[in-house]
């Protein structure tokens, strides 16, 4: 108290000067560091990009591509992201189990793309497929 | 009868802490520069897996330049951790836990041994770097998980993953490019700033290593460098040998911690090592709970 209350030679107060100088600057800071965060952190999403497949699915079968399987199911073509939740590793299709495994975790993926078990936390993305002649169209 | 086993283990360790890890990583470093940039002439990062395949099938000697490669590269990691252990066993031994504050070396030489010793502890990430960037560069099977699970990691870390992504991967963005450019150039350079005070200082001749040239050589062309191609059915791939421990513990903990956190803790402690009193015991118990650690989680991995 008593520091604050000692004036200078001209009759100013140092202390209490320089405490709101400071937090000005810190607001001014604040103030153009706050959108310039928000700014930088916005992802600019990208265009989805179409894909053809120009090839035949079986009834029942699948057809494997780099992204992306496409089933055949009774509601349709479904096509399911291979790129896992957890880190993005690509996943591979076990037959036998008919799941999708992630080789790298271990994560593993129904064919409705759920999550059923490891470190994934989110289920796999679907894409819009639709058939174009006797292939398809992926959006992805 | 027993006393030479009684005495191997001394010997051996002797042995260890008298060769000159430090000169000896010298030789595979440069094989690996050289090899590195014929290499280059022929790899298209615009089609990295198709290019690595026609390197080893197609071009004259090509499997035995990447071979070459691949295992100088090796061998200058396993030696530049040799040598880090090693310097880090003589400051240990040098100095001591229970050191006192006044000894024969004087504050300025202290100060410019904590110096170097930071600068080459600086080095290993950037070592480690170089070797994963290389592996990711070939985009077989294991390169793509490797470089997208590398990337997902560090998009994990708050505020700066993305930027340092930028810097290191962003492969999702960029294909390979900034992978390419970092195993190329901008690693390179860093790993030169680093060390530059050290390696200028020491004599070197490649002519003494005459016979670890000749085994390197002998295994380039006996056998080939791995490269994993891609298998629909494949239910496990690991990553590269001194990541293995990192992939295990990724399936239990969130990547930032795993990917990010635990890395980084053995680079702090040792750095505080050469310190005295509580932070060099503390320091010394803390790396060696976390190397066990990490043998034990690579000891897993590798048995999947």
């Amino acid at each position: 108290m008593a520091a604050l209350e000692k004036k200078g030679a001209g009759g100013e107060n140092p202390t209490r000067r320089t405490f709101l100088a400071t937090v000005f600057k810190l607001l001014l800071l604040g103030g153009f560091a706050a959108p310039l965060t928000a700014f930088l952190r916005f992802h600019v999403r990208k265009p989805p990009k179409l894909v053809t497949v120009a090839k035949t699915l079986k009834k029942g079968g699948f057809i494997i591509e780099p992204g992306f399987i496409i089933f055949d199911t009774r509601s349709g073509p479904r096509a399911i992201s291979r790129h896992c939740t957890h880190l993005g590793c690509r996943l591979n299709y076990n037959e036998e189990s008919r799941q999708l495994v992630c080789p790298c975790h271990h994560s593993r993926f129904d064919l409705n793309g759920r999550r059923l078990a490891g470190p994934a936390r989110r289920s796999l993305d679907l894409f819009p497929v639709r058939r174009q002649g006797q292939g398809f169209v992926v959006s992805i | 009868m027993f006393a030479p086993l009684v005495k191997a283990p001394a010997k051996i360790r002797q042995g260890f802490v008298d060769a000159r890890w430090g000169e000896l990583c010298v030789t595979p470093l440069l094989l690996s520069a050289f090899s590195g940039v014929v290499l280059a002439f022929k790899y298209d990062v615009s089609a990295p897996y198709s290019s690595v395949v026609s390197i080893d099938l197609l071009a004259p000697f090509g499997a035995f330049v990447r071979s070459l490669h691949y295992y100088s590269s090796q061998l200058f990691f396993i030696f530049f951790l040799f040598h880090l252990g090693v310097i880090l066993m003589r400051i240990r031994a040098g100095k001591g836990c229970e050191a006192s504050r006044s000894t024969r070396t004087p504050p300025a030489g202290r100060r410019e041994g904590m110096k170097q010793w930071l600068q080459l502890l600086a080095a290993l990430p950037v070592v480690t770097l170089l070797l994963f960037s290389g592996y990711v560069l070939k985009m077989d099977a294991t390169g793509r998980a490797a470089g997208a699970v590398a990337e997902n990691i560090l998009l994990s870390m708050p505020v700066f993953g993305a930027m340092v992504n930028r810097f290191l991967f962003a492969i999702s963005e960029n294909s390979l490019k900034v992978v390419y450019a970092d195993h190329l150039a901008g690693l390179p350079l860093v790993l030169l700033l680093l060390l530059w005070g050290h390696l200028h200082r020491y004599r070197f001749r490649v002519g003494d290593h005459g016979m670890m040239v000749a085994l390197l050589f002998f295994s380039s062309l006996v056998i080939p460098a791995p490269l994993v191609a891609e298998q629909l059915g494949v239910a496990h791939i690991s990553g590269p040998w001194f990541f293995v421990g990192l992939q295990e513990l990724l399936r239990y903990i969130q990547p930032f911690w795993a990917g990010i956190v635990f890395p980084a803790l053995p680079l702090v402690v040792l750095a505080i090592i050469p310190a005295r009193g509580w932070k060099c015991r503390w320091g010394t118990m803390a790396f060696g709970i976390w190397f066990l650690l990490y043998l034990g989680l690579s000891l897993v991995g590798w048995w999947r």
